[in-house]
């Protein structure tokens, strides 16, 4: 790459990554949202008593990568205050 | 010396340190290995785990780590000389703040992306960890306490900044309104937000809101904690979001025009081993140096930030040297060209010579007199009218001071939560109603921003407080360099390489706790004994580090990453 272009490459990207830093918060607050939606769909296969079951495991399927972020989520739950720093960075 | 000249050897002693030490670092100690897998790439989910271009990286972590504090350090510590305080911004980017953001990155990028307040429990031992969370939650208090006094400094002393403020905030809920509410058009609400945030500059000389320091305390209390409480959609992200277009044109115009100005350094080189800088006291540049100058050469949360985010969006390890490494450097140009700004105009600008500022023992020069070497800068190449540019570069200053504020308290409740959920495991003790209330999202908000408001109020000397918030964010660098270091010397077994981590360690941890311990004998009666007291509890936590540090080298080998 030409050192024009590369440079024009990089301060478009440096500035998509500047700016990408503000739609972190919002990022953060959708995927909480999801989060626990997912947990809703999915209550009564921990004791929430809503919705029934078979409609939990009719789900299933569609809901793969909802239970692999909940999965790994917990597998993070020891080290939350890392990402909320890295988010609220002072 | 001609400006230029300074910026020419700043650019080509960054370039010098990246390609011969850094990557010597990532080599030897680190053992990059672009073949390995990042956290991004092992557990992609397209939520918290997502690769991204570097250069977007790059941004992403410069905007995180830079602020109002590499602006504010060099230019207190221009009392000392500009020659000093440029070679600590060099040296300690290259030797010890580059290398502590670069490890804590790949340290976490090697745990899975896990921060580096987890890794120090890992390496050490676990009540390390929580011991961390302690000294990071007095870190913020200092923090809200030394940013609101930065803020009202500015404020009191360019009255149209403070409306250009007030406007700001304004037009960032207006523009949140209007994107989120509203559903208008993203790119055409931008340019709505730049156009309102210039004519907000510009209306601001009409209106110039003069209060006392007080009342600015007041309302900074009840911002703070209501701020802090708000949905980020409504103030903190649209806010941000135009934070970046501020951001990205205060590097744009002043890069361009401090390379471009045909000016010389007219502030001495040199001026005294112990000019008047902290606490209207002779304090020695040794150890008081890192007291002044925080994020401009090193600083504790460019850990925190680079292993709690950045970790999970490396696209590959060759990119960590660019973004933990490079980032670095950039923000000590940044504070680079604070000093070159002040150090060429700051005299005329204060309407002194350099013998009366001599004469009257080498006190600072304030932020006002930043913003208008800024400006005149500017003005000298694009045209900008100084007026314009200096109330432009004091609003990109408050800008940065009032999302820290704002940030800082969200993370002061979140810090003051977790420590009591972890300090208090019994069941039966966290049912009780006083756990319950102390563990209430308002009363976790009020008690950072009560003690950190009531110590910009009663401490009457600004740099004083200043310098409690610089000592207590690098001795959080400290520990992060130790915690780097053991994983470094234990896990990596990187051998003699292990010295460019362990030597900055533990140099920094001497410099800072000879400084804590200069505070606290010299600021005796003059910073409010509550600053005092939290220094103290941080110097106590700090042995204790050190303690755990040499245990753990002791100790040796014993886990891998």
């Amino acid at each position: 790459m030409k050192p024009i272009s590369f440079l024009v490459h990089f301060l478009k990207d440096f500035e998509r990554g500047i700016r990408s830093r503000s739609t972190d918060y919002l990022a953060y607050e959708l995927r909480e949202l999801e989060n626990i939606f997912s947990l809703l769909l999915l209550g009564s296969l921990i004791g929430v008593p809503s919705p029934p079951s078979s409609l939990s495991f009719r789900l299933f399927p569609h809901m793969l990568r909802e239970i692999y972020v909940m999965g790994k989520r917990t597998k993070d739950a020891d080290d939350v205050s890392g990402e909320i720093f890295g988010l609220f960075a002072p | 010396m001609p400006t230029w000249v300074v910026i020419v050897i700043a650019l080509a002693i960054y370039v010098a340190v990246y390609v011969l030490y850094g990557r010597k670092v990532a080599r030897d100690v680190v053992k990059v290995d672009p073949t390995r897998q990042t956290p991004a790439h092992r557990f992609y989910d397209g939520v918290d785990y997502v690769p991204g271009k570097w250069p977007v990286v790059f941004g992403h972590h410069f905007a995180s780590i830079a602020g109002a504090a590499p602006i504010v350090g060099p230019i207190i510590a221009l009392a000392w000389g500009w020659l000093p305080c440029i070679l600590w911004v060099w040296l300690g980017n290259a030797f010890i703040g580059a290398v502590h953001d670069f490890l804590a990155l790949m340290a976490s990028v090697r745990y899975d992306g896990k921060s580096i307040q987890w890794t120090s429990g890992e390496v050490m031992r676990p009540r390390v960890s929580f011991i961390f969370s302690i000294f990071v939650y007095l870190t913020l208090i200092l923090v809200v306490a030394a940013f609101a006094n930065v803020l009202a400094g500015i404020f009191i002393a360019t009255p149209p900044v403070a409306t250009a403020s007030l406007l700001f905030i304004a037009v960032a809920v207006l523009i949140g309104y209007l994107i989120y509410w509203k559903k208008l058009n993203l790119t055409a609400m931008s340019v709505l937000g730049v156009a309102l945030m210039i004519a907000a500059i510009a209306g601001s000389f009409q209106i110039p809101l003069a209060l006392t320091k007080n009342i600015w305390m007041v309302i900074f209390f009840v911002y703070i904690v209501v701020a802090a409480a708000l949905p980020v959609t409504i103030l903190l992200q649209p806010r941000d979001y135009l934070n970046a277009y501020l951001l990205i044109a205060f590097l744009v115009l002043g890069g361009i025009a401090f390379l471009g100005v045909q000016a010389s350094m007219t502030w001495p080189a040199f001026t005294s081993f112990s000019a008047t800088v902290i606490g209207g006291q002779p304090s020695p540049f040794w150890p008081a140096v890192p007291l002044v100058i925080a994020c401009g050469a090193l600083s504790g949360f460019h850990a925190l930030v680079g292993s709690g985010t950045t970790s999970k969006m490396l696209d590959s390890e060759a990119h960590a040297l660019k973004i933990g490494y490079g980032g670095m450097l950039t923000e000590g140009f940044l504070s680079t060209l604070v000093i070159v700004a002040v150090g060429a105009f700051g005299l005329s600008v204060a309407g002194v010579t350099a013998s009366a500022v001599g004469a009257a023992g080498w006190k600072a020069l304030g932020i006002p007199v930043f913003s208008q070497s800024y400006a005149i800068g500017v003005n000298a190449v694009f045209g900008i009218s100084v007026a314009f540019g200096a109330v432009f570069a004091s609003l990109t200053v408050a800008a940065f001071v009032l999302t820290t504020l704002d940030t800082t308290n969200r993370l002061a409740r979140f810090a003051w939560s977790d420590i009591l959920t972890r300090g208090v495991r019994s069941e039966e003790a966290r049912k009780k109603p006083v756990f319950r209330f102390f563990t209430n999202n308002w009363v976790a908000s009020v008690i950072p921003a009560g003690l950190g408001i009531y110590l910009a109020t009663v401490s009457g000397v600004f740099s004083a407080l200043w310098a409690a918030f610089g000592g207590a964010n690098q001795m959080l660098a400290a520990i992060a360099l130790i915690t780097s270091s053991v994983w470094a010397v234990n896990v990596m077994r990187a051998g003699r390489a292990c010295l460019v981590a362990l030597i900055p360690a533990f140099l920094l941890w001497v410099t800072v706790a000879a400084a804590y311990v200069w505070y606290l004998f010299t600021m005796a009666g003059i910073v409010n004994p509550l600053t005092l007291v939290i220094m103290g509890i941080m110097l106590i936590l700090s042995f204790y580090l050190l303690y755990e540090f040499i245990r753990a080298l002791r100790k040796g080998p014993a886990k891998t990453a």
